[in-house]
């Protein structure tokens, strides 16, 4: 992908390469393969209740266990991820589908096949899964952002072309023909992944502060998606007993993908914009928390469109995190099979959770009462128990003067402040390997570089060197420097963690204090740097000095 | 003089021939695919060509697989539902359905995995050669079995020796085109002479294949059945899809000759247009075959 200001748009707009088509055809095998997606187009005899729940817990817990089993090898055995996640996935979805089409052709075995079929199709859509995840973060952020949405955006086209194939032959294409392209595309691209970047190379165990610090800034962000994945777990669990809900979802999931694809696409070609998971919660909240209050109220043979509005907000949400594991990834050099076998884990966790709840209280729950308030009630408490947490809790820990904002009731701590009078604040030792030519601003520098001691998220703990930032928004220059800094990523199309860093090196800190202050590895200081050198096209860090100097 | 009698077969043909537009575009698609894939094949096989073209020629191998493929998906449309898909094969050997069926089955599935292999960083030498010969022989046993499954003797229309003869035909004039079609995708210069050459057995194929039809309506204006005292009487409008297919097909043949001429290659553009006009005469024709279906008993 070219840099230095030009678009991000690849040489082959607006023909899809193979990474953009062969996401797209992993979100339709997603789609008729996960939670039984594929059973619409089997007969009606052969989707019971039985069968359909077999089906779709078997495949659920499967597909969880995959994800936890991927993120705790990604941080024991990362070295593992690296070889045949493409075989992993690609021949358990085809063996899978072809359990449920012999169940149709043997009804003596039909139970034994659906469960088999199950567990083949959770842990093969989940290797899919880590093996596009796994490319789009080895990628520039731009293009592997881009080549995600791309994919996301053409699925719901190829997936409703499904439906114009005689429903014959339509369950045959999934194992015969889209998974083998599929496969084929995810090989092709992952050639061209470079596997020396420090996402690779990094052993996970050597760093475990770092890794544990992930978790930490971005527990919350997971909890978000994860109590929409509650919401659409009840609902998926509506569609045992209703096959009109089962197909709502299906089609919301689909049509929930290429409206966030859509419009993120859309945005980005005419706005700069930082988006997270966090913040997409806070905006679909109310929707979500509305639609599941609604379902006592709405007509049992309307229901199928609040299902169908709650799938596509999680659908929506989920695309979302799939790009922000893939920015982790990048910008702490972390094993990306870590970072999203975390998230995945917490999100299919509340899905189970939701399913089984649901599907329990259909079951338990008389027949004269409506399990719609069992899912309204349920539904909403967990979203706002998310969003509770989202918030911020109920922290009371110590913060500093800079986030207090006009009308906030002020507390100082009385107990530090008799502890530590102004005038007996020591200063920062120099740093002895730092070169930079901007003297009095390092200086200055590393005393305020030294990082806070109570544990505040990652974007407070560089706060003396920048401004508090919001939500993933990009830092507020303080000083001349910073300044500059946000200039030439605006030139050069830097991302915010490449600019911290270059105001870091400017600043003339070495590459294990920069490793200290951000927490992340040594390994990912220098493969930020190497991305910076080269979209500046400088080849030491005193260049970038000079060309910060010669700014006016 | 047109009668009552007329007026019902002629709707009756053209009944029968709206019923079974899958089929028509099976027996379109199909064959051609198949056609193509074995022209490539040998192509692949005896000519002089660098590894950078001929890698890029087996992938766009995909063409005239995809090509079989769609025909072979829109002919499952009259199955109704999955299971009938499997339970279509159990006739093998007894059933023209059920060997046309497999036959097709079994070339796509063999060409399908040697253009998955054609990405493979492995170089195969043994392998792949011999994994083309077997999917191009497969391509040849398709079009055998798709052109003798209109032998049915209770259907006095079609069990002629024309239908197999124009079915080949046909599959020689798609094949043609399409081969070029997928030549001249890959943007590569080709050997001329074997561009010329498919040039050539599409004009051959095209003039046999407009005097087997004709041989073949005129032979049916001398048939009968229980109602109608000329079988031909069906399908009255057969002589025209007769010459505008043939016109079409000429059309076809002669912008890629020009292209060739002009170029000294089928260009990309050309070799399209060429491609979608020959398959849409070939679809014409089927049409008019599918509205002579007439059996004994009508």
């Amino acid at each position: 992908m070219a840099n230095n200001g030009t678009s991000p748009l690849p040489k082959s707009w607006p023909i899809p390469n193979e990474a953009v088509l062969g996401y797209a055809l992993y979100l339709v095998i997603n789609a008729t393969s996960l939670w039984g997606g594929v059973f619409p187009f089997f007969p009606a005899d052969f989707h019971t209740e039985q069968t359909t729940f077999a089906f779709e817990i078997t495949q659920s817990i499967s597909f969880l266990a995959a994800f936890l089993a991927t993120a705790i090898g990604a941080y024991r055995y990362p070295q593992f991820l690296r070889r045949s996640l493409i075989v992993a996935g690609g021949v358990p979805l085809s063996v899978g589908a072809f359990c449920l089409i012999a169940a149709l052709y043997l009804p003596v075995f039909k139970m034994a096949f659906v469960v088999a079929g199950g567990i083949l199709l959770g842990v093969g859509g989940a290797g899919f899964s880590f093996a596009w995840q796994r490319y789009f973060a080895a990628e520039e952020p731009e293009a592997g952002n881009f080549y995600l949405l791309s994919g996301a955006l053409i699925a719901p086209v190829i997936f409703f072309c499904l439906y114009v194939v005689p429903i014959a032959v339509r369950v045959y294409l999934v194992p015969l023909i889209m998974v083998p392209l599929c496969g084929l595309c995810a090989v092709l691209s992952t050639r061209r992944i470079d596997f020396s970047q420090s996402q690779f190379e990094d052993v996970p165990r050597e760093h475990p502060r770092v890794y544990l610090r992930v978790i930490q800034d971005h527990w919350r962000s997971a909890l978000a998606v994860g109590a929409l994945g509650f919401a659409s777990g009840m609902v998926r669990a509506g569609a045992i007993s209703d096959i009109s809900m089962g197909d709502a979802t299906n089609i919301a999931s689909m049509i929930g993908t290429g409206v966030a694809a859509g419009l993120m696409l859309g945005l980005w070609m005419h706005r700069t914009y930082a988006i997270d998971s966090e913040r997409v919660f806070l905006v679909l909240f109310p929707i979500a928390a509305i639609c599941l209050l609604a379902f006592p109220l709405v007509p049992a043979n309307h229901l199928f469109v609040m299902a169908g509005i709650v799938y596509m907000i999680f659908t929506f949400a989920f695309t979302v995190m799939l790009l922000q594991c893939a920015q982790i990834s990048r910008d702490r050099g972390v094993n990306q099979g870590f970072v999203f076998g975390f998230f995945g884990s917490i999100v299919y966790t509340f899905q189970n959770v939701g399913f089984i709840f649901g599907y329990a209280s259909h079951m338990a729950l008389p027949v004269s009462v409506d399990d719609s308030f069992a899912t309204a009630l349920a539904g909403t408490f967990v979203l706002a128990l998310a969003l509770y947490f989202v918030r911020g809790g109920a922290r009371t820990n110590d913060v500093s003067a800079s986030v207090f904002r006009p009308d906030d009731v002020e507390f100082r701590a009385m107990k530090s402040a008799a502890q530590n009078p102004p005038e007996s604040r020591k200063d920062a030792e120099p740093d002895e390997t730092s070169t930079s030519a901007v003297k009095p601003a390092r200086k200055n520098a590393e005393i305020q570089e030294k990082p806070d001691q109570q544990s505040l998220p990652l974007e407070r703990s560089v706060e003396p060197l920048l401004d508090e930032p919001s939500h993933g928004d990009a830092p507020k220059a303080r000083d001349r420097i910073s300044l500059r800094c946000k200039e030439l990523q605006e030139r050069y199309r830097l991302t915010n963690r490449e600019t911290e860093i270059m105001e870091a090196i400017v600043r003339g800190n070495s590459v294990a204090r920069i490793a200290e202050i951000f927490f992340i590895s040594e390994n990912t200081v220098r493969t930020h740097s190497k991305h910076i050198y080269r979209k500046l096209d400088v080849h030491r860090r005193q260049d970038i000095i000079n060309m910060i100097d010669k700014m006016c | 003089m047109i009668t009552l009698d007329t007026i019902i077969g002629v709707g009756s043909g053209i009944s029968h021939a709206l019923d079974q537009l899958s089929l028509a575009l099976f027996t379109t698609t199909a064959p051609s695919g198949s056609f193509a894939f074995i022209l490539l094949a040998i192509y692949l096989l005896f000519a002089k060509i660098d590894d950078q073209a001929r890698r890029r020629l087996d992938h766009y191998l995909v063409i005239p697989i995809a090509v079989a493929l769609v025909g072979l998906i829109a002919s499952t449309n009259h199955l109704g539902k999955p299971a009938n898909s499997l339970y279509v094969l159990t006739g093998v050997g007894r059933s023209p359905l059920s060997n046309e069926v497999l036959a097709s089955v079994v070339f796509a599935g063999c060409a399908w995995i040697r253009w998955l292999l054609g990405y493979s960083s492995r170089p195969m030498k043994r392998f792949k050669p011999l994994l083309l010969v077997v999917a191009a022989f497969s391509g040849v046993i398709q079009i055998w079995f798709t052109s003798s499954a209109y032998s049915i003797p209770t259907v006095v229309s079609w069990n002629l020796a024309f239908t197999q003869v124009n079915q080949v035909l046909a599959a020689a004039m798609g094949g043609s085109m399409l081969a070029a079609c997928t030549l001249a995708a890959t943007k590569d210069a080709h050997s001329r002479s074997f561009e010329k050459a498919l040039v050539a057995i599409a004009a051959a194929a095209c003039v046999a294949a407009i005097v087997s039809q004709s041989l073949q309506y005129i032979k049916m204006e001398t048939l009968s059945s229980g109602l109608l005292s000329s079988v031909a009487s069906i399908a009255p409008f057969y002589p025209i899809c007769i010459a505008v297919s043939g016109a079409i097909a000429f059309g076809s043949i002669v912008l890629c000759s020009l292209s060739l001429r002009k170029n000294d290659l089928v260009t990309r553009r050309s070799g399209i247009v060429s491609c979608a006009l020959m398959l849409g005469a070939i679809f014409i024709i089927r049409f008019g075959f599918y509205a002579l279906y007439t059996t004994a008993g009508i």
